[in-house]
């Protein structure tokens, strides 16, 4: 079985975050213990209940609400693009430098790049004064309200193609959905297709955006978004007792993944190795966690029988870590029943703490993250904590930074659904 | 490529289709010849009035384990559910608990729906549309108007969660949504996942709709589906197929029945514009190679056609050129016009379909399905007739 | 908080029984006034949601996200200790919902446990006040 030894190793790594857009800023803003969460100024969320998010700000990405005949690429979609570009220079890669048919993309695209302006011109005037909707009317206004292009932007499935045609990846091309654990899915693919000898070099990771009219509405009427909008910086808070929701962020990470033998063969600068991965679903709910966390103790578990790796040799957990009641308690009863006795000296923090929910590109982002934390010996810390909940009692790394000697780290990511993920790096 | 010997074969078969709302329905009524019932949407405004077949009687609530699920389930979810439940009983695993079974779920969907009118119905009265300019207006309307749980039936992901939850299938789990191919690419991603070793179990296939508001309202204005046009010949259409892949020691030790064995699957992502025939070369002799086959042995070849006519006459000529026009018993197949273009569903239908034939007809024993997307995304998967273990007679056993 | 309330009408208990029913999937005569709609009809967290949404809609009224917990207010450190609920607490739930079938809880009874309490008759009471309120402020 020699495709089954066969290693993926992480050797490019492009962010686009709201801490900034290169992995040096990311990472000095996460150890400082930075938050960019503030006061939404993409659109006016003045009527908003959560009037508060981390925004990328940067002229170079089209806005929110950027209103255009012409098909453009939008806001998410340049996120992606972007942070391909920064993980194939970091990785020191071009399409000279691989065999086209060898070298993949797997990508979590979060939903179509449609504008505001193009679903809701149309729906707004097919409701007529009794409130009743009319098809007819509906399909009319569209005829002049939606551009054209729209069926290919409507379709997720795109971005990865954008990105497989303008970088020459001849390989396989997939789009994977499983909501805020999809980018950590793309990397479990991306490590999968290595070790079947299905690829050499495989783009993967994610990119998403929320932050919208529309996707800040849907989240604020289910109730998961913290209301903190009088002190946004301190309102991302994982693990702490008084966390009331999490914040949405908005970015990209994109990393490359690589055949051991491929990167070394050419001298490539390896990150760290993804030594295992594991995926499980709740099976259970469409938002509550199973209640003892079956889904996250699968997939942790199923992630650590993979790489043969007892968990006491684990030093640190980029958490999903939300910020949710939910999340944040079932997480650490799941961790708890996974690490045993570890449990109890294992450090744990929460990238989201600070910059918030990427949604779909959370995964991505941080593994990158993690990564960085194996590279670097230094964990981040969980910021805002400052009251201890009975519920969640493990060392979450708290406000400060601290360094460590680390030589396994796991990442967990876990989406509306149940569908959860854990990817376990090892230091290089 | 890699060398490893674990055998897959598909031991289940579930479907809602136009022609009928499960698999031997929609086969019987393939058997008929039947083609199904179109319908035309004239948009004013537009002199291209769509061509769209949308499933009418089909019940979902039979097929919930939770009833109360379906109140969060879209359309794809629906037809992902139904065909799910119905391709696990078909493979006599409805009684087994999969949380004892090594398994995944891998479902593709090519977009997920925005349910326009319950936006709309969020919005209210506004006849100058200043919901789409005015974000506190905007806002002000939609928290007011919309249910909670609007996000949760848009999610994507939720098509495979809701069939893990209705099947309590605890596996790894995915949506794919590689546009047209997404069904056809979980059935390779399954395969390969079973022929490494990864898993025993695979829920494949595809769940798909091309008929809601949304869909029409974009394909209207990009002059597809419709009945004067050139670009997409076909209607747009809504339906799922769900297959049980299966490791071949697995489904013999507990005495499954077989359709047939999968041998090989090559996914080649679109290369360059306009490169689109050799992507699609590219995939079948990959699966030729794969699976030591050369292409006049190869009995039938079945499109998932993307009903555009420049990349349809790109297809017939790579067949051409792959299987050799030596071959006079190669059958050209594809199911589309006769049930609609149902976008990611198609591939998994079609394989399907050829997994039927192959079980049932002794005339065919090599068959290759393939699916492209309107990008020129090509995944080919090769299945046969299943062999006993070192014996080249064909397994005798029929699906009746 | 615990102003006496009139029996509520029939009508109102029909209506939201209907809601119940289309919002859990089940047949209106498998509810009663009694069912906890966690324990007896299955609801789960965006189920509150969902009922909360459709609530609004049948009686016109804005109703806060404290419906769920208004009666079960247990903030008092008296009644709950670290999501403990104390005896004393457990005497005051029992007498606001003395319907609630009580045995089916453990010894230890904790804050995750508080929205099993939730019967048809909480939703009905609280419609009822609302509505009431609102005609009064008609008036």
């Amino acid at each position: 079985m020699t495709a089954l030894s066969r290693r993926a190793v992480i050797t490019g790594m492009g962010v686009v975050s709201p801490l900034g857009s290169d992995l040096d800023t990311f990472w000095t803003g996460l150890i400082e213990g930075l938050s960019p969460v503030a006061e939404i100024q993409g659109f006016d969320a003045s009527m908003y209940p959560t009037r508060i998010a981390a925004e990328i700000h940067d002229d170079r990405f089209p806005a929110v609400l950027a209103r255009s005949d012409r098909v453009k690429p939008g806001r998410k979609t340049c996120f992606a693009t972007t942070a391909t570009r920064a993980a194939l220079r970091d990785a020191g890669l071009d399409s000279t430098r691989w065999d086209p048919s060898r070298a993949s993309v797997v990508i979590a695209p979060g939903f179509g790049d449609f504008r505001h302006d193009e679903v809701f011109s149309p729906a707004a005037r097919a409701m007529s004064v009794d409130n009743s909707f009319d098809r007819g009317e509906y399909l009319k206004h569209t005829q002049r309200f939606v551009h054209s292009g729209a069926s290919k932007r409507r379709d997720p499935g795109q971005l990865a193609i954008a990105i497989a045609q303008l970088h020459g990846l001849d390989g396989t091309v997939m789009c994977v959905d499983t909501a805020c654990a999809a980018s950590a899915q793309a990397l479990q693919a991306a490590v999968r297709w290595i070790r079947r000898d299905s690829a050499d070099i495989v783009l993967a990771g994610g990119a998403d955006s929320m932050i919208s009219p529309l996707g800040l509405a849907s989240f604020c009427q289910l109730r998961v978004l913290s209301r903190r909008n009088d002190d946004p910086p301190r309102a991302s808070r994982p693990f702490d007792a008084d966390r009331d929701g999490f914040v949405l962020g908005e970015g990209a990470g994109m990393l490359v993944v690589e055949d051991y033998d491929h990167a070394v063969g050419r001298g490539a600068r390896i990150h760290a190795e993804i030594v295992g991965v594991g995926s499980a679903c709740d099976a259970y709910r469409a938002t509550d966690p199973h209640p003892e966390g079956r889904g996250a103790i699968m997939a942790m578990s199923r992630c650590l029988e993979d790489a043969q790796i007892d968990p006491s040799m684990i030093g640190y957990v980029n958490a999903h870590g939300t910020s949710t009641q939910a999340n944040d308690r079932i997480e650490t009863t799941a961790i708890r029943s996974v690490f045993g006795p570890a449990a109890r000296t294992v450090a744990v923090s929460s990238t989201k703490s600070s910059i918030g929910h990427l949604t779909e590109a959370a995964g991505a982002v941080e593994a990158i993250a993690t990564a960085l934390s194996l590279q670097r010996q230094t964990i981040h810390p969980t910021i805002n904590y400052a009251e201890a909940d009975p519920a969640c009692d493990l060392d979450y790394v708290p406000n400060s930074a601290r360094t460590a000697r680390i030589d396994y780290a796991l990442s967990n990511s876990f989406g509306f659904g149940g569908q959860c993920t854990s990817l376990l790096l090892r230091k290089w | 490529m890699t060398a490893t010997n674990t055998r897959v074969v598909i031991t289940g078969i579930g479907m809602v289709t136009p022609l009928g709302d499960n698999f031997p329905d929609t086969v019987a009524a393939l058997e008929r010849r039947e083609s199904a019932k179109e319908s035309v949407v004239s948009i004013e405004g537009s002199s291209q009035p769509l061509r769209v077949i949308q499933i009418e009687s089909f019940q979902p609530r039979q097929h919930f384990r939770v009833p109360k699920a379906l109140k969060l389930a879209n359309r794809r979810t629906e037809l992902a559910v139904a065909a799910a439940t119905m391709a696990i009983e078909n493979a006599g695993l409805s009684e087994t608990s999969l949380e004892g079974l090594r398994h995944e779920v891998l479902i593709g969907c090519s977009s997920s729906d925005l349910r326009i009118e319950e936006l709309a119905q969020a919005v209210g009265y506004d006849p100058d549309g200043k919901a789409a300019t005015n974000i506190p207006f905007f806002s002000q309307r939609i928290l007011d108007g919309l249910n909670p749980l609007w996000l949760l039936t848009h999610l994507p992901n939720m098509v495979s969660a809701h069939v893990a939850i209705q099947l309590e299938a605890t596996g790894p789990n995915s949506t794919l949504m590689t546009s047209g191919v997404a069904g056809q690419q979980a059935i390779g991603e399954g395969f390969r996942s079973i022929q490494s070793g990864e898993t025993d179990v695979v829920l494949a296939g595809g769940a798909d709709s091309g008929v809601s508001l949304f869909d029409i309202a974009c394909f209207a204005r990009d002059g597809l589906f419709s009945t004067q046009s050139d670009v997409i010949h076909l209607a747009a259409a809504e339906g799922s197929a769900v297959l049980v892949l299966e490791n071949y020691v697995h489904a013999k030790e507990r005495g499954a029945r077989f359709f047939c064995e999968i041998r090989s699957h090559a996914d080649c992502g679109p290369t360059a514009q306009g490169a689109i025939d050799s992507t699609i070369l590219r995939s079948i002799h990959a699966v030729l190679e794969e699976s030591d086959w050369r292409g006049h042995e190869v009995d039938c070849i079945s499109s998932a056609l993307s009903g555009n006519r420049d990349l349809d006459a790109a297809l017939a000529s790579a067949y051409e050129k792959a299987l050799g026009l030596q071959s006079e018993v190669l059958q050209h197949i594809e199911f589309d016009s006769r049930l609609g273009h149902t976008f990611a569903a198609s591939g998994p239908i079609s394989c399907a379909l050829l997994a039927d034939r192959l079980s049932r007809h002794r005339r065919f024993d090599k068959v290759v399905s393939h699916a492209l997307s309107y990008s020129g995304h090509s995944i080919s998967i090769a299945m046969q007739r299943t062999r006993k273990k070192g014996d080249a007679s064909l397994d005798s056993r029929t699906v009746t | 908080m615990q102003a006496s309330i009139a029996e509520p009408s029939p009508e109102v208990i029909d209506r939201v029984k209907k809601i119940l029913a289309a919002a859990l999937d089940r047949p209106a005569e498998e509810i009663s006034l009694s069912s906890s709609l966690i324990d007896d009809l299955g609801a789960e967290s965006i189920d509150f949601l969902d009922i909360q949404f459709r609530l609004e809609d049948e009686f016109s009224v804005e109703i806060e996200d404290e419906i769920w917990k208004g009666s079960l207010d247990m903030s008092d450190r008296r009644w709950m200790i670290e999501d403990r609920v104390t005896s004393e607490g457990l005497k005051r739930l029992r007498s606001l919902q003395p319907e609630y079938p009580w045995d089916r809880l453990g010894k230890e009874v904790r804050g995750a446990d508080l929205p099993r309490l939730i019967t048809v008759r909480t939703v009905v009471n609280f419609i009822s006040t609302q509505t009431d309120s609102q005609s009064e402020n008609k008036d």
